[in-house]
Parts: C-alpha cells; structure tokens; sequence
C-alpha cells in the first residue's frame, strides 16, 4: 500500500516537473545538457559560505564582495568559451 | 560586457556585484582584460563554490573538458547572505540581461526604446530594458498607461461583454514573448447598472519578457542590424458616463543587435 503511494507521489512529481519544463513556450528544443537544471538556494535561504580568488589574485569571500545592500553574484559557464 | 555597463545602476542601490566561473586565474585575467572587466571575476577550477550552491551541471560527463560547469544564473542576495531574487534559464543559450533584472526586480524603467502614444482616453509609454541585443537575451518590455481623468479600463477576466485590456505581441519564428504580467485590478461598483466590474484607473504598469532567438532564427528579420518587435495594445475605456468605442493602438519596439556573426 505504502510504495503505491510513493509510486503515485512521484508519478505527479515528474508530472508537474515536465509540465513546468514544457510550459513556457520555446523556439527550439531544450540541450540535453541543460535538462534539469538546479538553481540552488531557494528565496529566503541563505547562500553557503565561500571563498575563491579574483582575476588579481585576491582571495575574496561574501563580506568583502558585497556592498552595503548585498551582492548580485552571476554564476557563468566559462570565460573561455 | 553588459553587467559592466549597468553595474553602477545596481551600485547607487547598494549592491556590488561579481561573476564566477571555473577557469582558472590565468583565463579569467585575460578575459576580465579583453573585455574590460572591472568588478570581480571569481576562480573556481575545482568548482568547490559551484557544488556548494548545489548548481553544478550533472549532466556533463566527468572526462569532458566542460565537466565543472554550473547551470548560469543570478542571485541577489542581500547584506545578510540571504538569497532575495534568483534568474536561472534553462536553456543556457539564453541570458536575463542585467537591464531586465533592473527593470524586473527594481523596477527601474531606464527606458530604452521609448515610444509614446496619446488618444483621449490615454498615454501609452512603450519601453524596453534594452536597446541592443544578443541571440539569447532575454529582455523586459515594459507599457506604462496613464489613463485621463475619470477614465477605466477592464482588467483581463472581465465578465459581461466588456473588452479587457490586451496586450498582444505575435509570435515569430526570431523570439518568443512570455505572457504578459498585469498588476491587481480595483473592483469598481457601478450603481447605475448595478454592476462589480475589475478595472485599472490612473497609471499602472505592465511587463512582460521576450526571449531572443538564437542566430539562425534572428539573421531572417534583422535589417541594418536591427530588429523589430510589434505588438498591439486594446483596450475599451469608460468613464462615469459612458464607454467609448474599444481602440487596437499598434506598438513597436527596435533594437539593435550584436554579436550575429559567429
């Protein structure tokens, strides 16, 4: 009884997944590398501690990139191509 | 690059801002270079940063050069480390410009592309995040409507024959229009005819975002560099006397686009 439920759960949940993924329209087919897609800390979570170091060579973190309101942080697939 | 450009739009309202990728230093120094890069360029060869957000792209098979990407996107974030907004894209072809994050989250209407339009029900301000794009972009236009004094309009669901406001934008095969995002409507009794209808009055606002294609799509319809989205705008406006004839007001936006030769 227990795993019908469970098969019912995520039958819907793959269900509504598809159907958010086909509900905007699209001029061509989603890449297959881009299926998926996780978009990380939800609104209202707090981003993970991080540290990573700039095109100077400085070690940067959260406290020291941000201006006084916060930070508008853009993750990038590469600056190569 | 275009967060460049708009970085001090974000810096008069107290936030800094910073990319990251998975290059390493070396890359990101020449690139930050070439393209005149200011604000920071973040190093993450090991994408330790990049797992930590839990963005890293799955998909990618471990002995591919591109294994460590992130699926790209933006965060605010706020003062506290809180996560306040977030402009992912699934298709990693397209991009939320910086404008249309301004323009969205701010509502900041810097304005590009301004159109007016004036009949005697209304002012018609047709505007757009951006005035150039890119195959991929992902911008916001933006109508504003400042109706005249005791004149209304009905909202979209409107009941009993009357014609809502409707903003049309055809879909070609160069971009696609997402649907258009219109504010809460006032519920306006009218005694006379003993009718509740939803309407706007005075000025209020509407968005909406057009995906660019990519450069296959958009080469058929560019011309001098440029492209043209068209759409329309209906309404049918009454004030506290009478309605007058519904009115189509055809709409326009141009750009100028970059980046078409591979």
């Amino acid at each position: 009884m227990r795993t019908d439920w469970i098969v019912f759960w995520a039958a819907a949940a793959l269900a509504a997944g598809l159907a958010w993924a086909q509900s905007r329209p699209r001029l061509h087919a989603l890449p297959k590398t881009d299926e998926g897609v996780k978009t990380g800390p939800a609104i209202g979570e707090k981003i993970p501690a991080f540290q990573a170091v700039d095109q100077h060579g400085r070690r940067r973190s959260f406290e020291d990139l941000r201006g006084p309101r916060g930070l508008v942080l853009m993750f990038v697939r590469s600056a190569d191509w | 690059m275009e967060l460049e450009q708009r970085r001090s739009d974000f810096e008069k309202r107290g936030l800094r801002v910073a990319a990251l990728m998975y290059d390493p230093v070396e890359t990101i120094r020449a690139f930050a270079e070439r393209k005149g890069i200011t604000y920071p360029l973040l190093s993450d060869p090991e994408s330790e940063v990049i797992r930590a957000f839990g963005i890293l792209n799955t998909n990618i098979p471990r002995k591919s050069k591109a294994y460590g990407i992130p699926f790209p996107g933006t965060y605010i974030i706020d003062e506290n480390g809180v996560v306040r907004a977030k402009f992912f894209e699934e298709d990693h072809r397209e991009r939320y410009t910086a404008s249309s994050i301004l323009v969205r989250y701010f509502r900041d209407d810097a304005g590009r592309a301004v159109k007016t339009v004036e009949t005697k029900h209304l002012k018609l301000t047709a505007s757009a995040s951006d005035a150039v794009v890119h195959p991929g972009s992902r911008i916001t236009l933006v109508l504003k409507v400042e109706l005249k004094p005791k004149m209304h309009v009905y909202a979209p669901g409107v009941a009993g024959g009357y014609i809502p406001v409707a903003w049309e934008i055809p879909q070609t095969g160069a971009w696609v229009a997402l649907a258009a995002g219109y504010p809460e409507s006032r519920t306006l009794h009218l005694e006379a005819i003993d009718e509740t209808l939803p309407v706007f009055e005075g000025t209020f606002r509407l968005t909406r975002d057009v995906v660019f294609g990519q450069r296959t799509e958009l080469a058929p319809v560019v011309r001098d560099g440029r492209i043209t989205v068209k759409g329309s705008f209906r309404y049918q406006a009454c004030d506290d006397k009478m309605c007058y004839p519904p009115q189509t007001l055809p709409l326009e936006w141009s750009f100028a686009v970059e980046d078409l030769e591979k």
